[in-house]
């Protein structure tokens, strides 16, 4: 990367690179001493250190952990397609409203509110609810809504949604911005309905910034502990079978490589995400130079 | 147009709601003709998988973690999911099983389906001492014992400098900041009584069915312990336990057997002492879960108990773990299969069951008991323990 | 039609965001007034749960939990902002949600992980411990840590680090670079720039991060249970342990009060700093 400062020595850069890439390090560290523990057939603690690739092979052989992983991607599967939606739509009414703060107090505070917490409100909401729905089917003799509010996907799913919006509201606005909505109203003006316009016109646009999120909303979903094993029904997810192993077992260092995997999962999808960007400002740059001088 | 919209979000919703319910029963019905569900302790398994478990029990099974605390098993049955999720649990003896029983998350086993109950040891027949710990209140039988034990105190022998047999050096200035103990009500109040009575510092009747004012005094010279920053932590699960033992992080802590074993196999000089003052026992129970047995699990149920009251599963808990084997002919089992069991486990055999009977003979020994009367004085003084 | 103002759809999100969070958040408040029962609760009004809380060690874990967030918050805003004002400064323009992103990388990896292998990192035998005595930096192990309040603070720092560099970074986006320019043109030392400048610019996105790491430390149960030890107690801890123990009435006090000191903070936040001017760069 080129740096655009001139006055300055360039040793002083160098060193403000280098608090730079520390600290994302020391971010990391925890991370990588993790891959570390998981080649040693001894684990963690003990005195020796010996290479093995045996707790992985265990990863892969464990039915448990495969059919967790299973539900974990069903999970992903059905939050994306209603998280994605609503994360667009919330940004478009955030750009239309004049009363910002209550949609951004909506939207954004979830981030604020602490996994336990959040989750144990909602535990005891969902319990109530039940509660409530079961007295009026006894009392109406309509069954429908009885077993929504079960733990179960739906539950599950409706704390991830909460979870994730606010995270692809922000990416979804952070793209749009880029977005001139001119581009819009001339193709309203030119007849196109609002979806048309929509889909045709802004939406290849802004296709980046909604890929992240999808792949943003499936790493969350992938490691989200609390509130789903709090919420979840009769089914574990990938990461409640790994802190369960880490907090409760001894003899497994599976989960050290089982950690491993979902680490170096999101560690690759996000450097894809930063390489393609970085080839594709490359080529808009590129492209921007041959308009502004043509020869 | 409110109506067109407002239609759409029905359907929209009605859509979510639905694939939400195609869904879970189209997984239920893949898993039809479904493996045993069990939910237990790491240690319960002997094999080096649970997959060779379930194939000597003639039973696929599908394994999920506990922690050793019972309150976990309570919250998960009475208020999360575990009626849907598990068939078969294990939790520890000694009222637990009488409040899993009379709220119906567990159900009455019928023992003369089990091949080998009756190599279960005297100790569990009506009147002996460990009789009610697989009874519920109405005295039918809702538990298969398959582990017990004497908890004692792991040390590490080359830092402290020898043997140590008494829990003085837990709570001793020496140790400060270089003990633990285990982050749960049951066995750390009870070990804790059963020094302050033995020791004569606090007037005890039954450590483990204290009254209001026993708990408070044992709380408070635990909280005064930690205060003074005796405690380097209080250990959660197994794995935690055995981390701090053999990083040599803590070199004193009440802990369970296997825990020392597992950490002087990797290396550290752990060993686990007899007490003077006395030792919590305990045993750990198999149930069958009212949902199990509603999903035809029953029959499963008893295979998989059959292994476990088998001397087959006793030899190796003892052997590989430390755990007391609930069965008798262990020692015949042992003799006759010299091919894996060779002269050097059977003297650790040897020695370790002669450690066991020093522990038991211990006269302060105490049984534990999950559901003391005075049950909220323990929750409401444990909280503040851990609080301080 | 679909673009229309007033269309209902677009407000699905905002709607259901109100049925699953805001209600079953301001209900906590109803909850914890109700008795309990052996397993459950029964709707009625008791103030017994916030006495079992503000008359006991709790408000003491309480007060010292927020006390050992502040100092964290403090930390990550000595660490944190100059990183983000460096990249505002003296990154491309279009390379800088590039180095962003290698912040959010941390992010994506599962909080849980990186908190429980900091332990083995920290402890008296660990990683950093062995490194420092490597190099002679000390002659034996430090044990302050792990399972002390210190090592809570470097847990929190750890996950909470990338949101305080998120925030400060947007909130110094939206400054133009011509103020820059005219400062060093006039040439403003670099104190005056940044307690005139970039501190009071920067004001919104500061209080943000501050608020998500104040309040996720006393809020998040995992950090102290795994790097405190004894004695180390926070509200989301509390919380959890009253789940464990059944009593929902003393779980629903400890999230209402939580809930309250949150948006205590965030109305006084944006009384002081409109908090909107965050999104403006983006909106």
């Amino acid at each position: 990367m080129s740096l655009r400062d001139d006055f300055q020595p360039k040793w002083k850069l160098f060193l403000k690179w280098g608090w730079l890439s520390f600290a994302v390090f020391i971010l990391m560290a925890p991370v990588f001493y993790t891959m570390y523990i998981s080649f040693n057939e001894l684990g963690f603690g003990a005195k020796y250190y010996v290479f093995t690739f045996q707790w992985y092979e265990n990863v892969f052989s464990d039915k448990q952990l495969i059919n967790a992983l299973g539900w974990t991607m069903l999970l992903a599967l059905i939050t994306l397609p209603i998280v994605i939606p609503f994360g667009l739509l919330s940004a478009k009414l955030y750009k239309q409203s004049t009363k910002k703060v209550w949609i951004v107090f909506v939207l954004l505070s979830p981030l604020f509110v602490p996994a336990d917490i959040l989750g144990s409100a909602l535990l005891v909401f969902f319990k109530n609810l039940n509660k409530f729905f079961t007295f009026i089917s006894e009392y109406t003799g309509i069954y429908m809504f009885e077993t929504w509010f079960d733990l179960g996907i739906m539950t599950a799913v409706i704390g991830l949604i909460v979870y994730t919006l606010p995270y692809v509201f922000v990416v979804v606005m952070i793209t749009m911005a880029r977005y001139r909505p001119e581009q819009t109203e001339a193709a309203r003006d030119l007849g196109a309905s609002a979806w048309r316009a929509f889909w045709e016109v802004e939406f290849p646009q802004i296709r980046a910034g909604v890929f992240s999120a999808c792949a943003f909303v499936v790493i969350l979903t992938f490691n989200e502990y609390t509130r789903t094993s709090l919420l979840k029904g009769g089914f574990d997810t990938f990461t409640s079978v790994l802190i369960s192993q880490m907090l409760n077992t001894g003899m497994s260092e599976e989960s050290y490589a089982m950690a491993s995997i979902v680490s170096l999962v999101a560690i690759v999808i996000v450097s894809v995400i930063l390489i393609v960007t970085a080839v594709r400002t490359e080529q808009l740059e590129k492209l921007t130079r041959v308009v502004k001088e043509p020869n | 147009m409110f109506e067109t919209t407002r239609r759409n979000f029905l359907k929209n919703s009605a859509l979510v709601a639905a694939s939400a319910s195609l869904s879970q029963s189209f997984i239920a019905d893949a898993f039809a003709a479904d493996p045993l569900k069990i939910w237990t302790i790491g240690v319960a398994k002997v094999t080096k998988t649970w997959e060779e478990m379930g194939k000597q029990a003639g039973v696929p099974l599908v394994y999920s973690a506990k922690s050793g605390s019972a309150d976990q098993a309570i919250q998960k049955f009475f208020v999360g999911d575990g009626q849907k999720l598990y068939d078969a649990i294990t939790d520890n003896g000694g009222g637990q099983e009488d409040a899993m029983s009379d709220n119906k998350a567990i159900v009455p086993l019928d023992v003369s389906k089990i091949k080998n109950w009756k190599n279960l040891i005297p100790a569990y027949n009506e009147g002996n001492v460990a009789a009610n710990t697989i009874r519920n209140k109405k005295g039918e039988i809702v538990g298969v014992p398959y582990i017990s034990n004497a908890d004692s105190m792991a040390y590490n022998k080359t830092k402290v400098g020898g043997d140590i047999d008494t829990w003085d050096a837990l709570f001793d200035s020496q140790f400060k900041g270089y003990a633990a103990m285990q982050n749960d009500s049951g066995p750390t109040l009870t070990t804790t009584a059963v020094y302050l009575k033995e020791s004569g510092k606090q007037d005890i009747v039954n450590p483990s069915d204290m009254s209001k004012s026993e708990v408070k005094g044992v709380c408070e010279f635990l909280i005064n312990m930690k205060k003074k920053g005796q405690f380097r932590t209080f250990w959660d699960g197994f794995g935690n336990g055995v981390d701090l033992l053999a990083s040599e992080e803590v070199l004193v802590s009440s802990c369970w057997e296997p825990i020392a074993v597992i950490a002087a196999k990797k290396g550290a000089d752990i060993h686990y002492g007899t007490m003077k003052e006395g030792h919590q026992t305990w045993n750990n129970v198999w149930m069958l879960t009212k949902g199990g047995k509603q999903r035809g699990q029953e029959d499963n149920f008893y295979k998989l108990m059959d292994l476990y009251l088998s001397p087959w599963f006793g030899a190796r808990t003892l052997s590989g773990l430390g755990f007391t084997p609930q069965m008798t002919g262990v020692n015949e089992y042992v003799d006759a299969n010299p091919k894996d069991f060779d002269a050097k486990k059977k003297a650790g055999i040897a020695k370790r069951l002669k450690n066991k009977a020093a522990r038991m003979a211990v006269k302060g020994n105490s049984w534990q008991n999950l559901y003391p009367k005075e049950m909220r004085a323990y929750q409401d003084w444990w909280s503040k323990v851990q609080a301080a | 039609m679909f673009i229309s103002k007033n269309n209902i759809l677009f407000k699905v999100p905002v709607i259901f965001m109100i049925i699953f969070f805001v209600l079953p958040l301001s209900l906590t408040v109803v909850w914890s007034v109700f008795e309990r029962t052996m397993f459950w609760m029964e709707p009625g009004f008791t103030l017994f749960s916030y006495e079992n809380f503000f008359f006991s060690a709790r408000l003491e874990n309480f007060v010292v939990s927020m006390l050992h967030s502040s100092v964290s918050v403090f930390c990550s805003f000595l660490i944190g902002f100059p990183i983000a004002i460096f990249i505002r400064r003296r990154v491309k323009k279009i390379a800088q949600h590039r180095v962003m992103l290698l912040f959010i990388l941390p992010f994506m990896v599962s909080e849980i992980i990186r908190i429980f292998a900091l332990r083995p990192i920290l402890s008296r035998n660990g990683v950093l411990n062995d490194l420092l005595i490597n190099f002679g930096f000390i002659d034996s192990p430090i044990s302050a840590f792990v399972f002390t309040p210190t090592g809570v603070v470097i847990g929190e720092i750890v996950s909470f680090l990338p949101f305080m560099i998120f925030s400060t970074f947007l909130a110094l986006e939206a400054i133009p670079n011509y103020i820059f320019e005219v400062c060093s043109d006039l040439g403003v030392n670099r104190r005056k720039m940044f307690a005139d400048i970039y501190l009071p610019l920067a004001a919104p996105g500061l209080f943000a991060g501050s608020v998500f790491i104040f309040v996720n430390g006393i809020g998040i149960a995992l950090i102290p249970t795994i790097l405190g030890g004894p004695g180390s107690v926070n509200a989301g801890l509390i919380a959890t342990q009253a789940i464990i123990a059944l009593d929902f009435p003393l779980a629903m006090a400890v999230s209402a009060i939580m809930m309250c000191t949150l948006m205590g903070l965030l109305y006084i936040g944006h009384r002081l700093f409109n908090l909107t001017k965050l999104l403006e760069p983006i909106s």
